[in-house]
């Protein structure tokens, strides 16, 4: 009799929080990801791809620590001990950047959500925890689709699936396991192989300007400029719609073959566009199906009103 | 087919078909046919509405990138602005095989690959990756130049810029990404070539 009553009530209990909007929610998730103690090992799966990740993170004397360990592929390490950030691997890795906790999300900005929908699903269990899955779910097939997999209690975020157009998984990417009684010390925080620091590469973002010699002539809904940049010829752009981004970037090259890949969930697009006698190169980068990028690429062109102004 | 199963594809296009439409096309024998005539449907829809038709049916595609495979037949840009040909003489070394099979293919890149079981990296050479024979064929009879390889190499490190240019601008909070995209960073798969 309990036990039904238990689970009569349970769905109850999933949708309690349902009063907090989408931003309050993924606010939290932010913040118990930077403030809290915790150790595991994430799993990041595709069709054709898995690899794994352990990580430690803590805060001790107010400051912020955190671990990641590539445990599968080239050995890589990249550890912060507060302002300090330092990264090592074994062998020589061209064009690396530090590893980055895949399931730790930025302080959204859902200003401009209406691209997607949000929805609660039921409680489930991940990584022996509950976990409150928020569905993030495009109204179009311009874009990916997410579940959330939100820890109950602690608001860590266990687990995301990247989904299609037809709700299929994509890639999944979770704890297998997780300790948030972890009781981490400095010492759990000291590289094991040599190590380098790491700067960032962009410290201050660059001042956007209003109109720039290019643009794309077609956008998914929802896709806002966030900047826009021009020098000596070469145009960058970015647009953002609450939930992911893609960069566009032109420049001049006579010998620029047109490519496609993609890496998870980013995709790069790059076609060779010709204007004025001379050819350019049209890149799209993101996290959008190859599908979308191929139509922004396509449709980049000169900008009247940019070029209309000089 | 018959006319009435046509009629009940066609409202189902226009969303107008009822209960027994539908179960009437889903117990139709030749479903093949019936998933044909849909493609072809929603192919004269999106040509009508001035849409691509490579909006018909991403996951497709999404599977394929994600399996390694190689795409299906797109059309590259319907868009007269693409550079012609002959400003990319090199992109033409096999255009004539290229233009009938019209597929995504590997060329002569290197393709390094992590082993999940044992860490190693194997270094292979995407030709001897295909699975399709079609695109072998123009993989194997593709003979780049060492400037073509040069310039080659100089738009894959572009490439890699760009992204890790992206990577690190959604990084600074510009456009706070929601979405897992940790391996970018490392380049481990080949880039593909269109031809």
């Amino acid at each position: 009799m309990i036990r039904a009553l238990i689970l009569l009530l349970l769905p109850v209990w999933a949708l309690a929080d349902i009063s907090e909007s989408p931003q309050q929610i993924l606010e939290s998730v932010a913040q118990a990801a930077r403030q809290q103690n915790y150790q595991g090992t994430i799993v990041m799966a595709s069709s054709s791809h898995w690899q794994t990740m352990e990580v430690k993170h803590a805060m001790i004397n107010g400051e912020e620590y955190e671990r990641l360990k590539q445990l599968t592929g080239a050995s890589q390490e990249s550890i912060k001990r507060g302002a300090e950030h330092v990264c090592s691997h074994a062998e020589h890795l061209p064009l690396h950047r530090p590893l980055k906790n895949p399931l730790r999300i930025p302080t959204p900005k859902l200003d401009q959500n209406f691209a997607y929908d949000f929805t609660y699903g039921d409680l489930q269990r991940m990584a022996g925890r509950m976990v409150q899955p928020l569905n993030v779910k495009p109204y179009d097939n311009k874009r990916y689709g997410l579940t959330l997999w939100i820890d109950k209690k602690s608001k860590l975020l266990l687990g995301v699936d990247l989904l299609d157009s037809k709700q299929n998984v994509l890639e999944r990417t979770h704890y297998v396991d997780i300790s948030l009684a972890a009781e981490l010390t400095p010492q759990d925080f000291i590289p094991n192989m040599p190590a380098h620091g790491v700067q960032r590469s962009i410290t201050e973002p660059e001042k956007s300007i209003a109109q720039v010699g290019w643009k794309p002539y077609w956008l998914p809904v929802g896709f806002e400029l966030t900047h826009a940049l021009e020098e000596d010829g070469s145009v960058r752009l970015m647009y953002f719609d609450g939930i992911t981004a893609f960069s566009v970037f032109i420049d001049r090259s006579d010998n620029a073959p047109a490519l496609e890949q993609q890496w998870g969930a980013t995709a790069a697009v790059v076609i060779p566009v010709a204007h004025n006698e001379s050819i350019h190169r049209v890149t799209a980068v993101g996290e959008v199906p190859l599908s979308t990028l191929r139509e922004i690429v396509a449709s980049v062109k000169p900008n009247l009103v940019a070029n209309t102004q000089e | 087919m018959n006319e009435r199963i046509n009629e009940s594809l066609s409202a189902l296009m226009d969303g107008e078909a009822d209960e027994l439409e539908i179960r009437r096309l889903l117990n139709q024998d030749e479903q093949q046919q019936v998933f044909d005539k849909w493609s072809k449907y929603h192919l004269i829809g999106a040509v009508l509405r001035d849409q691509p038709a490579t909006t018909l049916d991403l996951s497709k595609g999404v599977r394929q990138a994600l399996d390694g495979e190689p795409m299906d037949d797109v059309p590259l840009v319907p868009n007269t602005q693409v550079a012609q040909p002959n400003k990319l003489r090199w992109l033409m070394a096999s255009g004539a095989v290229a233009a009938s099979v019209t597929l995504a293919v590997l060329v002569g890149v290197q393709w390094q690959q992590n082993d999940p079981f044992t860490g190693k990296q194997s270094v292979q050479y995407a030709s001897s990756m295909q699975t399709n024979p079609a695109a072998l064929n123009v993989a194997e009879t593709t003979m780049l130049s060492v400037e073509e390889e040069l310039q080659l190499k100089e738009a894959q490190m572009k490439l890699q810029e760009y992204v890790l240019r992206h990577n690190d601008e959604t990084n600074t909070g510009g456009a706070p990404v929601m979405l897992p995209h940790a391996r970018t960073v490392n380049f481990s798969q080949g880039v593909e070539i269109k031809r």
